[in-house]
């Protein structure tokens, strides 16, 4: 986490001991949750199914699911602990896993719209998407610059 | 085809409703939880206030993660500038996203025949006019100040105050109804210490945009471009003394 997300780390270091380790659990998770948006290049099948495993651990945390958790990752079972102790709302770690799960699902449409774009145009040129269509409303709202 | 598209599609919120909804899921549900964290070490549930300030703070530190990480994002195919801004300021993905030169697709290149390669090659060049440029910053600097709105409305929601200009947020935000709830359940309520350090990594948000308006919204500029640099090497001793100061009660998170 030190590495990951320094500023949290930092700002748990000056937490209250029993406050810290929960702290730490929250942040783990979602510098996990977060990279796999950031590891899905093109393909995101295998990054819905990580937000899915994800969602599955997160269910069973807070059903009576606990000892059948997967062995062998450490920030689920810190995570599986400060749920237990701490009592956090399931509602804000489903909230956070449904913005990573859009976050990979607006691609989809997006690409498909570029892709189309590239084979009916023959000079389509990439970086030079345009979308500039509401030229004559932004030459009112300029004047600031 | 799409396999080869796939690694310049631009993502784009298309609606700045959108953004709202992912800084409130992504980053002010982890300020929740970190609130819920504190809880049983101070004994007390966090105040209505604290709420609704992480639903603040939470926009904030999110348009900073989205700023910050633009170049490696568009390393990736994706753009988080929202569409209808980059419309309302008539700025176009390509200004926004480049700073030095236009992004390269070798296995688009190999697909392209020769004459199509050296139209491709001629553009590259093209520098980003002046003008386009100036619209890309407009674009950044809406963001910019929504966050630094953002970060005003949490420091006064903590202090007890109502956010500043209260009644135009309601009708620039898509929940107007609940946030004039909490708005008014958490009026007079003064977010005491303990609750403030779920707060201080807000303070990072708070330098970038200052930082960001200091640089001329320019996304680009080496100062403000770390996000492949891990983020402590970025300004330090700045950052510690301030979540030092804020944790200790003598600065606000929230403010540089």
């Amino acid at each position: 986490l030190r590495q990951k997300d320094y500023d949290y780390w930092l700002a748990g270091l000056l937490m209250p001991s029993k406050a810290r380790r929960a702290f730490y659990a929250v942040r783990s998770f979602n510098v996990e949750t977060a990279s796999i948006v950031d590891s899905v290049r093109g393909n995101v099948i295998p990054g819905k199914l990580r937000v899915q495993w994800w969602r599955d651990v997160v269910h069973k945390c807070y059903t009576d699911g606990r000892s059948d958790l997967p062995q062998g990752y450490p920030v689920l079972a810190c995570l599986a602990d400060a749920v237990a102790t701490h009592n956090l709302s399931r509602r804000w770690l489903d909230k956070s896993l449904d913005a990573r799960e859009r976050d990979l699902e607006i691609d989809q449409p997006q690409s498909m719209e570029v892709a189309l774009s590239f084979c009916t145009r023959p000079f389509f040129v990439p970086g030079e998407y345009d979308l500039n269509y509401g030229r004559s409303l932004s030459l009112v709202l300029r004047r600031d610059f | 085809m799409v396999e080869a598209s796939a690694s310049f599609c631009v993502v784009i919120f298309n609606l700045s409703q959108e953004l709202s909804k992912y800084c409130d899921d992504a980053h002010a549900s982890m300020i929740l939880l970190a609130l819920e964290c504190l809880a049983p070490a101070v004994g007390a549930a966090p105040p209505a206030a604290a709420d609704l300030a992480a639903y603040h703070a939470g926009h904030a530190v999110g348009l900073a993660t989205l700023l910050r990480g633009t170049a490696a994002h568009a390393a990736n195919g994706r753009l988080y500038v929202p569409k209808d801004v980059m419309q309302r300021h008539g700025a176009r993905v390509r200004a926004v996203l480049l700073g030095p030169e236009p992004p390269q697709d070798e296995a688009l290149d190999a697909a392209l025949d020769e004459h199509e390669l050296d139209a491709r090659r001629k553009r590259r060049k093209q520098p980003v006019s002046t003008s386009e440029r100036k619209a890309a910053k407009a674009a950044v600097a809406e963001l910019c100040r929504a966050a630094q709105w953002h970060l005003a409305a949490a420091d006064a929601v903590t202090r007890g105050c109502p956010p500043p200009g209260l009644q135009r947020a309601i009708n620039a935000q898509p929940v107007a109804g609940w946030y004039a709830e909490s708005a008014a359940a958490a009026s007079g309520q003064v977010v005491r210490a303990p609750w403030r350090l779920a707060f201080l990594p807000v303070a990072r948000a708070a330098q970038y945009f200052e930082a960001l308006e200091e640089r001329n919204f320019n996304l680009h500029h080496a100062d403000l471009w770390p996000s492949p640099a891990p983020i402590e090497q970025h300004r330090p001793l700045p950052f510690q003394l301030k979540v030092l100061g804020a944790a200790w009660g003598l600065a606000s998170p929230f403010t540089v």
